[in-house]
């Protein structure tokens, strides 16, 4: 399990470990089951602080991404058998999307150009279930 | 699915207990033991060893052969843990413990006791773990994480040099069959702890080798790679095993190696012969990554995914 930090990213370093996480479960580098390294290698092998850590590690598993016991090493949740819900697709990405339809529009993509991205995008990666 | 059960199922219980036979021969001949009872003449009567412990064994062996064809036959398709599976070996290990006993107070060692504890250990854990291995059972989705996803690695890492990045990352090899040594090694403690009247020495090896036991399986071999410096830790809590800086390490390759033949079994080991003679073994499994340092020293790390493990320590050693 690889994960980074990059200093210039604008994001929080939380946010970037949540992302990286989400992206080698996608992936298939990390499968349900298996086990995460504590919050305190994490912070230590990164050198980060362990609230940061910690704190990623909370949103991940308020997302249901991961599952922490209290005594246990964190471990990746089972993927969700059913879809979200209405309210929790659009509380998560309706806004990120409204965002990267703003990008294009000002990247002067059309629709159909938009599109084909996304076909484009979940082609090269593992795509949806 | 579950196998069925055959005869075979008990030839391991039936083996300890002939090794276990076999044991109490060797310290013949004993004392004269006191008799065991009395007949109706007043005459006395001693147990039989050579008839009386093969044939028990025998009983108990076609008894719950038959008890677990049963319970086999109504149990097929629960994934429910059952106790009763346990029965026979349970009743084994008693057996083994009260030869033993019996044998102690006829003038044997008492280190046999503590060798009865442990046979009876292993009977009982490998039953608790076929019968947890049945209850979670499960096919799982076959791992694609291959040499493919280690030049994607390879990639993503070659990207993590731009200044600003710092990245670590966690390896994990896994221990196979860690069931069944984790019940191993709490039977361990369980009869160092159990028998308060064994040699100290002996009762002091079962109990550290029962907690390195559980030590070992609570988290398999955990290796972390950092630009700086690579760390082997043993289990979750384990100390530290192998500590390098990267700037050290000279090359790195995936060997193909047999754990027995080249280094003796798993574990910490040290090569004897061959191409890995003289080389640290940390080792659980099957398959690892071999690191020459360059003082010239080289270790083999264990892990479940080698080649992606050795394409971090090559970024690592690249950009130290």
């Amino acid at each position: 399990m690889l994960l980074h930090i990059n200093d210039r990213d604008p994001r929080p370093i939380y946010l970037q470990l949540v992302a990286q996480a989400k992206e080698l479960i996608h992936k298939g580098a990390l499968r349900p089951g298996e086990e995460l390294p504590s919050v305190r290698d994490v912070a230590s092998a990164l050198g980060i602080n362990l609230h940061t850590a910690h704190r990623a590690y909370q949103v991940l598993r308020d997302e249901g991404v991961i599952v922490l016991r209290l005594g246990r090493r964190p471990r990746v949740s089972a993927l969700r058998e059913q879809p979200a819900g209405r309210h929790e697709v659009q509380q998560r990405l309706a806004g990120r999307l409204n965002e990267l339809i703003t990008e294009a529009f000002h990247l002067g993509l059309s629709e159909r150009d938009f599109k084909s991205l996304v076909d484009e995008r979940l082609r090269a990666g593992r795509g949806m279930r | 699915m579950n196998k069925p059960v055959t005869w075979t199922t008990h030839l391991p219980a039936l083996a300890l207990i002939l090794v276990m036979l076999g044991v109490l021969w060797l310290g013949w001949p004993w004392p004269e033991p006191l008799a065991d009872g009395f007949d109706a003449q007043g005459r006395p009567v001693h147990w039989k060893w050579a008839p009386a412990v093969p044939g028990a064994a025998l009983t108990f062996w076609l008894v719950w052969f038959v008890f677990d064809g049963l319970w086999e036959l109504f149990e097929r398709n629960r994934k429910v843990f059952n106790p009763l599976s346990l029965l026979d070996e349970g009743l084994i290990a008693w057996m083994l413990v009260r030869v033993a006993d019996f044998g102690v107070a006829h003038g044997m060692p008492p280190a046999i006791r503590v060798a009865s504890w442990a046979a009876g250990g292993i009977a009982l854990s490998a039953a608790v773990a076929l019968e947890l291995r049945r209850v979670t059972a499960s096919s799982p989705e076959p791992d694609a994480r291959t040499a493919e996803d280690a030049t994607e690695l390879a990639n993503d890492l070659s990207a993590l040099r731009a200044p600003g990045q710092r990245w670590s990352y966690w390896s994990v090899q896994k221990v196979p069959h860690r069931l069944l040594l984790g019940t191993l090694g709490a039977f361990f403690i369980l009869g160092a702890v159990a028998i308060p009247d064994g040699p100290l020495l002996a009762r002091l090896l079962l109990l550290a080798g029962g907690l390195l036991v559980l030590v070992v399986c609570s988290g398999g071999l955990h290796t972390v790679v950092t630009p700086r410096r690579l760390v082997v830790r043993a289990g979750h809590f384990g100390p530290p095993l192998l500590r390098i800086a990267t700037s050290e390490i000279a090359e790195v390759a995936v060997p193909e190696f047999d754990p027995v033949r080249d280094f003796g079994g798993w574990g910490v080991r040290r090569g004897f012969m061959g191409d890995f003679a003289g080389v640290w073994a940390f080792n659980f499994a099957g398959s690892g990554v071999l690191v020459r340092t360059r003082r010239g020293k080289r270790y083999l790390i264990g892990t479940d995914h080698p080649e992606r493990l050795a394409a971090a320590l090559n970024a690592a050693r690249s950009s130290a």
